[in-house]
Formats: C-alpha cells, sequence, structure tokens
C-alpha cells in the first residue's frame, strides 16, 4: 500500500476515534461519570464557586469566607443521583467556627429551594464522642443513657418531643392537641390573616373534627417578565394530597399594572385529625392579599415576606433563636422590638440578623414591627398570634441548640460524618437528581455554611481543596428498552 | 514532511472541522467539553497557508 494511503488512512481513523470518543463522553452509555476539580482553574463541567464577593481565589488556595457559595454542574444529559465529596477544612484565625456545612441542589428554581444535605454537623461529631450509638443503615441514633435498643423501638415510644432533636430526619412523631378544638363553628370561614404576603410561603395548620378550609385572594403586580402562576400544595405526614393551581393572569409583560383579584380556594372535609401543611409556591410579583380561613392554628416556616401594603404596628410570635430582616424599601426601615432587645433596619438590600435571648423558655416570643414591606426569617415557626401558633417539628441540631440546656436525651439523624485525611477533611453527600431543577445543561450546588460572614471582623473561612461529583444515570441498553417497551 | 502528506492532514483538519461544528450545532458542548476548536481551525488555516507556499512549481 503506498504510504499516503496510509497516512490517510491514519488521519481518517484518528477523526473517527476522536468523534467516537465524544459521543461516547457525552451519551455516557454506562450511566456512570466522575467529574472533578481542585478549583486552581477552569473546569468546564464543574464551575468556579460564586460569588465573588464571598469566594476569595488565591494562588493555591480557594476560600469560602461568606455564606452561602454557589457553583454550577454542567452535564451533557439528565441524571439520576449525584455523590458529591467535597475536599475542604476550616481556618480560624480570630474565632470563628463554622458548626454547619451543608451542601444542597437547586430544587424549585421559583422558591430557590436547595435539597440540603449535610457535609458536617459539629454538634453532632461531638455528642458521637461522647454518647451512646445505635448506628442502622445511614441513620444515628444517639442517647445520652441508653434506653432503646434499635431505632425501631426508640421510633415506637412514646417518648415526649421535646427530649429529642433531629437532623435530616424526620422521625415521623405523631403530634396531636388534646385540648384543641375547632374555634370556627357556625360560620367558616371566621379568620382573616392581618397582613399581606409576597411570593412563596409555607404554614403548618391542625384540623380536628372540622374542614380544611383556605380561601387565597392573590393580587399579580406585573414588575417581570416572566409568567406567574401559583400553586397550592396541602401535605399531610410529609406525602402530598391535594394541590390547586391558578394560571398566569395573561400579562407576562413588566406593564407593573396590577391584575384584578383573584381567589383561589382550597376545602377538603373528613380529614384525619393532625397537622397539615400547606405551600403556597409562587414567583416574586404575586401578593397574597388575604387568606381567610376556618383553622385557627397557622405558623409559618422559617420565613415570613410581608408585602407593602400600609400595614402598621404588626406583631409576630416566634420560636427562632436568631431571626434575620431585610427590606428592599426605604419607607420600611425601622426598628424592630424582641423582648429586651432591638434591631435596627438602616439599610435597604442588607440583611440584619438578631439573636434573641430564648435560653430559658420554649414559648414563642413576639417580635414587634413599626410597619410591613419586611422579609422577616429565622430558623424557627413564625406566628401572627399566640394563639395561632403551633410546632409539630422536633427541634433541628443546627449550630445554635443547646442540647443540655433544652434537655434533649435523644438525637436521631442521618448523617455520616466527614473522613479526616490529613489536614484535609473529605464528605460526601448524595443528591436524587430527579427532583433537582437543570436548565441549559445545568445543576445548581449550593454550599451552606450558616453563620460565616463577611462582615464579622474574623478571618475565618472553610478552605475548599477539591470538589469531586459522582454522576449515576440509566444507561443506553436500559433507555433503548424503555423506548422499546413504550 | 511531504506536500502530499501536508495535504491529508489538512482534509482531515477539514473533514475535523465539519463534524466538530456539526456535532457542536446538534449538541452543544458536546466538542467543547473537550476540544477547543479555535485550535482545530488555526492548524486547519496554517496547514493550508504551508500546502499554498510549500506547492511544486509545476
Amino acid at each position: 500500500m503506498q504510504k499516503i494511503i496510509k497516512i490517510r488512512i491514519l488521519s481518517w481513523l484518528i477523526l473517527a476515534c476522536v468523534t467516537l470518543w465524544l459521543l461516547y463522553m457525552g451519551i455516557v452509555p454506562g450511566g456512570h461519570i466522575v467529574y472533578s476539580t481542585n478549583l486552581d482553574g477552569d473546569d468546564f463541567f464543574i464551575g468556579k464557586l460564586t460569588p465573588t464577593e464571598r469566594v476569595q481565589y488565591e494562588e493555591g488556595a480557594v476560600a469560602i469566607i461568606g455564606d452561602p457559595a454557589y457553583f454550577n454542574l454542567r452535564t451533557p444529559r439528565p441524571f439520576d443521583r449525584a455523590i458529591l465529596t467535597f475536599k475542604y477544612r476550616h481556618q480560624r484565625i480570630n474565632g470563628g467556627f463554622d458548626p454547619i456545612i451543608e451542601a444542597g441542589v437547586l430544587a424549585d428554581k421559583v422558591v430557590w429551594r436547595y435539597d440540603l444535605k449535610p457535609l458536617e454537623n459539629r454538634t453532632i461529631d461531638q455528642l458521637l464522642l461522647a454518647w451512646d450509638i445505635i448506628r442502622e443503615d445511614d441513620i444515628v441514633l444517639l442517647q445520652r443513657n441508653r434506653t432503646f435498643d434499635s431505632l425501631a423501638a426508640f421510633l415506637e415510644s412514646t417518648t415526649s418531643p421535646d427530649r429529642i432533636a433531629a437532623y435530616n430526619y424526620d422521625p415521623q412523631k405523631e403530634y396531636l392537641l388534646p385540648d384543641y378544638e375547632a374555634q370556627c363553628v357556625e360560620e367558616r370561614p371566621c379568620y382573616d390573616l392581618p397582613v399581606s404576603l409576597r411570593g412563596s410561603y409555607q404554614f403548618y395548620t391542625y384540623v380536628k373534627n372540622e374542614e380544611l378550609d383556605f380561601r387565597f385572594t392573590f393580587l399579580d403586580l406585573n414588575e417581570n417578565r416572566d409568567g406567574d402562576p401559583v400553586d397550592i400544595f396541602l401535605y399531610y405526614e410529609d406525602a402530598l394530597i391535594e394541590s390547586r393551581h391558578l394560571d398566569d393572569d395573561g400579562v407576562t409583560s413588566d406593564n407593573r399594572e396590577k391584575s384584578e383579584e383573584r381567589e383561589l380556594a382550597l376545602e377538603l372535609p373528613n380529614l384525619p385529625e393532625g397537622v397539615y401543611k400547606i405551600e403556597v409556591r409562587a414567583g416574586g410579583d404575586i401578593i397574597t392579599g388575604k387568606i381567610a380561613t376556618g383553622q385557627s392554628r397557622l405558623s409559618f416556616i422559617n420565613k415570613v415576606e410581608l408585602a407593602k401594603a400600609g400595614g402598621k404596628y404588626i406583631t409576630l410570635w416566634t420560636d427562632s433563636r436568631k431571626i434575620q430582616a431585610t427590606t428592599v424599601y426605604p419607607e420600611s426601615l425601622q426598628v424592630i422590638g424582641a423582648g429586651d432587645d432591638e434591631l435596627e433596619i438602616d439599610a435597604t438590600y442588607k440583611q440584619f440578623e438578631l439573636a434573641l435571648d430564648r435560653a430559658t423558655t420554649s414559648d414563642p416570643q413576639a417580635i414587634f414591627l413599626d410597619r410591613d414591606g419586611l422579609i422577616l426569617s429565622g430558623d424557627g415557626l413564625f406566628a401572627f398570634s399566640p394563639e395561632a401558633y403551633l410546632n409539630p417539628r422536633v427541634r433541628r441540631v443546627n449550630g445554635d441548640l443547646d442540647i443540655n440546656g433544652k434537655g434533649i436525651d435523644y438525637v436521631v439523624a442521618r448523617y455520616a460524618g466527614p473522613a479526616i485525611k490529613g489536614e484535609w477533611h473529605e464528605a460526601q453527600a448524595v443528591f436524587d437528581l430527579k427532583r433537582a431543577y437543570r436548565e441549559d445543561g445545568k445543576y445548581g450546588f449550593i454550599i451552606s455554611i450558616p453563620g460565616l460572614k463577611t462582615d464579622d471582623e474574623t478571618d475565618d473561612a472553610v478552605l475548599v481543596g477539591g470538589i469531586k461529583v459522582e454522576l449515576l444515570g440509566v444507561t443506553l441498553w436500559e433507555k433503548i428498552k424503555d423506548i422499546i417497551a413504550r | 514532511m511531504t506536500h502530499d502528506t501536508l495535504k491529508e492532514i489538512f482534509y482531515c483538519l477539514t473533514g475535523a472541522l465539519v463534524v466538530f461544528s456539526g456535532l457542536e450545532f446538534l449538541w452543544p458542548d458536546l466538542v467543547l467539553a473537550y476540544i477547543n476548536i479555535n485550535w482545530v481551525l488555526i492548524l486547519w488555516l496554517a496547514s493550508g497557508i504551508v500546502i499554498v507556499m510549500t506547492k511544486p512549481s509545476n
């Protein structure tokens, strides 16, 4: 064969091999691929940690100096599961302590909800050294003094929820209020929420020998271009049992013309007694002008965004140990009162935080606002009257929980903890990508380190040594079988 | 390297450009994740220029 023919065959063979290899890497026929980076350069698949004001890229090290940080993972196709390995170490120069590090994948873009999983929880790590341990699969039961011999025995027991704390696990303890009686008997609904809310929110309510009835009144501000549908989901024992949908008002431009008020009802008779969770999922353009209900118990979960509707002298009750407040309206700058403490909100677009003195009581504490237009958040629940407050949750093992002070005797958690490799820690978290949000071929990830702040006059940071993501999904053969079976 | 060999490389790079651009059009980022097509284009141009410059006189 002539030499030139050999070169021709060889060069086209190389091109064919490269093309086939590219297709192989894109299709991932085995359903398994690993991407990793040590963050010392641009990686196509694992993007840079952002934002720049909270992440410092220095030679040889990447430091997260504020909470939270984000990165994107670009994948050639969707996958079912991701195993994230995060390599890091703590840097404490003047104080600073990061009790919890969590990673999450973006699950819902409308409400920016991340499916968070633990990487490190210092409180549990310390209890693992001191308390009795029962480990079953990935769940660990920690007991101050050994009372139960198995997790099942603990879950079946009637241990008071006040003595239990949980982390990344719901012990599914039945929560009933023996003294509860339906207040709205003759005419329903008989309660109106005294404020207007903006965007999405979630709350607990209680039903006993009565109908569950809520009538929401929504208004679309049309300040953003996107459509603004509203979805309402009703959960019982963590399972979705009912939903309602309201289409956008038909205006998908940002003309700033308020829509007509529209009502959406959620009415269900004959429900079993217990706690129900209602989630209202809506964009920032949606104002809930009114919630009329027959339920007397209503506790908002972790956050309430009070719309600017001219409301004054609002009182909320919360069991949060810390509250954060933000406003985007200059007219809503104010001083918030909480017990003997005050929190001055003197700038817009800035988050202010107040630690509430709650060491001696588990009752909710009142927070006094001069006017609405605020976003209030915390690690607990918010109610608009002490009578409306209910807390079906067991305590969460976060950095603020005083285990001894609160009389906690049992901690149950789905937690493995980091492996120590020299001066580095390596922690893993598994994510269900089938429920994750993927846009333009990217999944959004968050690294959450509550308490790590850029403006707290300490030089604490979490140094990142590398990120590895192992992806698992359907194989090419499974996909073909699925197509044939249809 | 002979003129004919250079021509074979040029033809193959032409094919690579067409195939990679086509793949990238049909499946965004499939090629760019691993190969910078700009370098393929530069190599293709360079080989073309060398072929023109080293073309035998007859």
